[in-house]
């Protein structure tokens, strides 16, 4: 055989590679079985005028090969995962339930999974999955029609977490099997939460004034940071985890977006805000964008996390949630219109390239709390008006809403 | 509905609409390398692109004289890091792109650039600046293939290597990049003579232990010359990689330059002598996931690609998927995108192909029975077989098990129809696999395997970073009868580490066995000028990139 040929073959390897995961034969499935667990916790009419927030979610990892050899780990390191030696937490806190025992189902799905892994209805109090089992790489093995359907969660799943607004705790809920672990007090009127990339400090929004500071392996507020009079809503965590950013929810001039040093636990800059009631904000998956919504003033502003400086502005009526793909490339923003009462259903994709926008879709009625599935193919949101939960194919554009007996505001993948 | 408000506000924007830069779209002129891997930073003194909407005048304006200035067709770019602002040397300003010089009194580090024209201040764009980091131009105009260097025979004969017009060993080449580092003065006529950043050169991953010269080009600002000698033992062929590497750290991208013993034209078949290719693949894919899954799991699927084509051939062929390394050597290329989902390098699909129609189906038969493989088109040429998944729910739906298969084709318009037999061979043995897990990729990485059809081994490697939204692959392939092979750190150099969250990043090494005579065959068809045939199995492994 000519050395050229044989090049030409492994050429021939570069083409699957690159074509491997084209749509060209067959709707490309989302590859890696996602987790979906929904929440339903906050009711309307927070006090300061705060619409019913994000609820605080938790967006865990899969873990790594050690879920065999020690299958009660549950991941808590918010996407650090893979040196299990330096991360996680204490992990002798935790009982190691049965599996299956109290543990949500995938109960009679054979027709949804088959169509691409679509969540049976939620409840309050249930969630629905199959597990995370393989990598969006090239090569997958797709599915065949005639796949079990009953399927044990895995304990190696990670707990989430869920603000009680009315209660001023937050509520820590083991997924495998579903049930209430822990509940931690916060200052008034929690409202959102996020983990530092090691997973070693959880933060907490509360519109009474304050930022909570809880080491998830104890379960406890290690520190309360006064705001003094500031209202935190929106909280954002750069992804280098020296850095957070809340917005300041207040209807005056002085609603601003702060930035807190998480190894001083104090305020290092104030960022006034476009306009009244900047709510939630959401960093760019390289930190270097912070995208600010503004609900009562239909706007999203995007401002450059280096030098505080706005990009652009985009008009949305009454955004909610946004979520960006893996790659930074796209947003997604949830777009509901009233923000006191939802008239809209759609969800806007940005192109972040060129900061033009993207299709939109229709989803159920007032979108809340949006996440983009690993593999980017699927966007899925929290309908807190049309109680439901929308799973959006950006390939195909196909959307599927599925209906709950409540009204579903938070929203944590679990994988 | 969405408007997009570009600093406008909700005022109605009545002027004209300020530049756009687009997302990381700020890269060295070169190279274009993605901004946040090692060698994409934007060296003091070196030449960089800008890309965006309403950057510059519709009709592009270049500099044409010395002394250079800061404003060019009404357009001014600065660089700020904190209270420090210099003002950037524009060479030439368009409504898409611009090519300016970051001046080599530029604060290095994180800085924000923004450009400013009489519509308006664009949106500021990170950069990192960096006292070296070196792009090698290419003739392809992607920072991918054959590089710009020139075979020295005589002062007033110095041809651009090519694989019509191969270096030979011992031969000087003047190679053209920018990257090298300040300078006194960027808006004058350089000044000839040696920089003081270290300069290493790599020709097919041998050291060049005669550079001659590493500096300005005495002809324009921001342009770097690095002159050395082809060494005695370089290795040969169309495409040998070429690499350098500044400062002792930084690794500019993989060029390619053509060597022969004695000058001659080298052997470029297919994609520099044919116009019309054509091929099949069988080929099974075993990836062993053990970084990111709840458990170790072996994904198999069993695929069949194929297309014919046919491409205008150029005085600079060049594919990154077709145009491999010499045996020995390897390449690496960084480029924008997940290349792991949908992005594709640049060049991979030629530039003006044209599909061959070659009939509507093929029947592939072999142990497990046939398949009616339709509509083979060049942007799509995957047909998926089967597969499985160890430990799992999944059915075990593998088709393309060892053994004899036949493949035919009717034929269409354009390409007549064939029948041929080769055989699936079995898969080699990675002997080293579970020991490899965290790559350092200061160090070598070894590669050992065992068995297999007996072909030439092939490593390649993926790292992609999704925050950043960019990717490098690197490919090796190692000499004929080895049974291991080491991939050198430069290589591995802009590989983005892997990211502690597992989710974030895709890193990933493939190796592939070529096929044995029994496993690959000629595509005999009328219309084709090139064709064959082969079946091939490949395995994978999830790694760490650290």
């Amino acid at each position: 055989m000519k050395p050229s040929y044989v090049l030409y073959v492994f050429g021939l390897i570069g083409v699957l590679l690159f074509a491997a995961n084209c749509s060209c034969e067959s709707d490309v499935t989302d590859l890696l079985h996602f987790w979906i667990f929904g929440t339903f916790d906050l009711q309307s009419g927070n006090s300061g005028g705060s619409y019913p927030s994000l609820q605080g979610s938790y967006q865990g990892t899969r873990s790594t090969t050690r879920a065999q050899s020690m299958p009660c780990i549950p991941v808590l390191t918010n996407g650090n995962d893979v040196k299990p030696s330096t991360k996680g937490f204490d992990l002798t806190q935790f009982a190691c339930p049965s599996a299956g025992t109290g543990a949500p189902i995938w109960i009679q799905s054979s027709a949804a999974y088959t169509t691409n892994g679509q969540p049976k209805p939620l409840g309050p109090g249930q969630g629905a999955y199959v597990p995370a089992l393989e990598l969006a790489l090239p090569f997958p093995a797709q599915r065949a029609g005639s796949e079990s359907t009953t399927i044990n969660c895995i304990l190696s799943q990670p707990d989430v977490f869920q603000v009680n607004n009315d209660n001023a705790t937050v509520n820590r809920i083991g997924t495998c099997p579903f049930q209430a672990k822990a509940t931690i007090p916060v200052a008034g009127h929690p409202l959102q939460i996020a983990f530092t990339p090691d997973g070693k400090t959880m933060l907490v929004t509360s519109l009474d004034n304050a930022v909570n500071f809880i080491n998830p392996s104890t379960n406890t507020v290690t520190f309360t940071l006064s705001t003094g009079s500031m209202h935190p809503n929106g909280l954002a965590i750069t992804p280098d985890g020296a850095f957070a950013y809340f917005t300041n929810f207040v209807s005056t001039s002085d609603t601003s977006i702060s930035k807190i040093d998480l190894t001083t636990h104090a305020i290092v800059q104030t960022i006034p805000a476009l306009a009244p009631y900047a709510q939630n904000v959401v960093l760019s998956p390289d930190g270097a964008q912070l995208w600010v919504t503004y609900p009562y003033s239909n706007s999203v502003q995007v401002l450059d996390t280096l030098t505080n400086a706005q990009i652009a502005v985009f008009s949305i009526q009454g955004p909610r949630g946004i979520a960006f793909n893996s790659k930074g490339t796209k947003a997604y923003i949830a777009e509901a219109g009233n923000p006191e009462n939802a008239t809209m259903s759609l969800v806007q994709e940005v192109d972040i390239n060129t900061f033009t926008p993207g299709p939109s879709y229709k989803v159920g009625l007032g979108p809340n709390d949006v996440a983009v599935l690993y593999g980017d193919q699927f966007v899925v949101t929290s309908n807190f008006e049309g109680n439901s939960f929308s799973k959006i194919n950006t390939v195909t554009g196909a959307v599927q809403t599925t209906l709950t007996s409540a009204q579903v505001s938070g929203l944590a993948i679990v994988y | 509905m969405t408007r997009i408000l570009f600093g406008c506000l909700f005022a109605v924007c009545a002027a004209a609409q300020p530049p756009i830069i687009y997302n990381r779209a700020v890269v060295n002129a070169a190279s274009f390398m993605p901004p946040r891997l090692p060698g994409g930073a934007i060296a003091q003194g070196s030449i960089f692109s800008i890309f965006g909407a309403r950057l510059g005048p519709t009709t592009g304006v270049q500099a044409t004289s010395f002394p250079l200035g800061t404003t060019l067709g009404n357009i001014s770019i600065t660089v700020t890091q904190g209270k420090t602002t210099v003002n950037v040397i524009p060479l030439f300003v368009s409504a898409g792109q611009i090519n300016a010089i970051m001046p080599s009194n530029a604060p290095v580090g994180v800085a924000s650039l923004v450009v400013k024209s009489s519509s308006g201040q664009s949106n500021p764009m990170p950069v990192v600046v960096a006292a070296n980091a070196f792009g090698i131009f290419t003739a392809t105009g992607t920072g991918l293939g054959p590089g710009i260097l020139q075979n020295f025979v005589t002062q007033s004969n110095q041809p651009i290597n090519s694989p019509n017009i191969p270096a030979q060993p011992g031969q000087v080449i003047t190679l053209w990049g920018t990257g090298l580092g300040p300078v006194a003065a960027d808006n004058v006529a350089p000044a000839p003579g040696n920089l003081a950043t270290k300069v290493e050169v790599s020709v097919g991953g041998v050291p060049v232990t005669s550079v001659l010269y590493s500096g300005r080009t005495p002809c324009c600002s921001g342009v770097d010359q690095v002159v050395f000698q082809v060494p005695a033992n370089a290795p040969q062929g169309c495409w040998v990689p070429v690499s350098v590497r500044t400062g002792g750290a930084v690794v500019s991208n993989f060029v390619t330059m053509a060597i022969t013993p004695d000058g001659s034209a080298c052997d470029s078949t297919p994609i520099g002598t044919a116009s019309k290719i054509g091929a099949f693949l069988g080929v099974r894919v075993t990836t062993h996931e053990d970084i990111g899954t709840k458990s170790a799991i072996d994904v198999t699927g069993d695929y069949a690609t194929a297309f014919a084509y046919q491409t205008p051939l150029s005085n600079f062929p060049f594919n990154p998927i077709f145009s491999w390394a010499p045996p020995g050597t390897c390449t690496a290329y960084a480029v924008k995108g997940d290349l792991l989902r949908g992005d594709t390098l640049p060049g991979a699909v030629p530039a003006g192909a044209k599909a061959l129609n070659f009939g509507p189906a093929f029947t592939l038969s072999g142990p497990n029975g046939m398949k009616m493989l339709q509509n083979f088109l060049l942007a799509t040429p995957l047909r998926y077989l089967g597969g499985s998944v160890t430990g799992n729910f999944f059915n075990n739906t593998l088709f393309l098990q060892p053994g004899s298969y036949s493949v035919t084709g009717v034929g269409g318009s354009d390409v007549g129809g064939f029948s041929t037999s080769v055989n699936m061979p079995q898969p080699l043995t990675w002997t080293n696999r579970d020991q490899t897990n965290s790559i350092d990729r200061t160090q070598p990485l070894n590669v050992s395997w065992s068995g297999g059809s007996g072909g030439q081994v092939a490593i390649v490697g993926f790292g992609v970073d999704l925050p950043t939204d960019s990717t490098t692959v690197f490919g090796c392939l190692a000499p004929p009868g080895a049974t291991s092979f080491s991939v050198p750190p430069a290589v591995l150099a802009n590989v983005p580490p892997t990211r502690p969250n597992p989710l974030q990043s895709k890193s990933v090494i493939y190796v592939a066995s070529g096929p044995d005579s029994t496993a690959a065959s000629t595509l005999s068809a009328s219309g084709l000028d090139y064709g064959f045939i082969a079946f091939q199995q490949v395995l994978g492994k999830t790694v760490i990139f650290q």
